[in-house]
């Protein structure tokens, strides 16, 4: 297959290894949730009832805005505004740390009304789930903090961008696995 | 301007799914209709915000097949796979 000549990976291939390995992990999890789900609809049907589709759905949409400041954060450093686009990952930074926040009044609502990951298959999931993805949540914070504070080298130019590239393409991986998990858990149980 | 036209697609998307959600007369379909919703959300992001549609073809056709199986396959297991 010929490629045009302006074709090229984002960040680096490395990168991806990481971006695709974990969708694929993610893949067989969600396949696990649905499957078993299937076995006990009812079952699954009542776990689901006391989640709050609101938050999950508020949620969805910090994400989303996270990764819009996030890749109008990469464009404004390719075109070396980089006051710029310090602000805007500050911004993406600040959706996930709103996430956070939100995800923890959502399990303290759990656990006050006796739901932990005991207290039933579905809350095994769910709390399996999003707690696997909360921990990618607030890696790809850290990420993005470090990568806003990496001083461009006016010798290697480059290194700054795939390290800025980088930390967008994992921050719309989280928010990729947000973007299933949402239906799978809140919607469709 | 073409990352916010995204982003409000991918907002909309997500409202829209919520409303259909409401709807529990139909499970089945509403359930297939909810995924199938996602899976397109997650391709945008993967070609607009992550970039893929500038990337090699390589890249393209993995995450395209990501979607696809993954989506088709979560789709399929309650039709299949129920009691």
């Amino acid at each position: 297959m010929s490629e045009p000549e302006n074709r090229r990976i984002p960040a680096e291939a490395g990168v991806w290894v990481f971006v695709i390995s974990d969708m694929m992990v993610f893949a067989i999890m969600f396949a696990s949730f649905v499957y078993h789900r299937s076995q006990a609809p009812e079952l699954y049907a009542m776990g689901s009832r006391p989640l709050s589709v609101g938050l999950g759905l508020l949620n969805t949409i910090v994400l989303l805005t996270g990764s819009l400041f996030v890749a109008r954060g990469v464009e404004a450093f390719r075109i070396a505004h980089f006051d710029r686009s310090r602000r805007l990952i500050l911004l993406g930074i600040a959706c996930g740390a709103l996430f956070v926040g939100v995800k923890c009044v959502e399990w303290n609502d759990a656990f006050v009304a006796g739901l932990t990951p005991l207290a039933g298959d579905f809350h095994m999931f769910y709390f399996m789930l999003t707690g696997i993805h909360l921990v990618h949540v607030i890696l790809a914070s850290i990420l993005l903090i470090i990568v806003r504070n990496w001083k461009v080298d006016p010798a290697r130019p480059a290194a700054a961008l795939i390290a800025t590239e980088a930390g967008g393409i994992v921050w719309h991986l989280v928010d990729l696995i947000w973007i299933v998990l949402f239906p799978l858990l809140y919607l469709t149980s | 301007m073409r990352l916010l036209i995204v982003w409000a697609v991918l907002v909309a998307a997500t409202l829209a799914s919520f409303v259909i959600g409401e709807d529990a007369k139909h499970q089945a379909m509403t359930t297939a209709a909810i995924l199938a919703i996602a899976f397109f959300k997650a391709r945008l992001v993967l070609q607009e915000f992550m970039e893929v549609n500038t990337a090699p073809i390589l890249l393209r056709v993995i995450t395209d097949a990501w979607v696809l199986g993954v989506g088709a396959l979560l789709i399929a297991v309650p039709f299949v796979a129920s009691r």
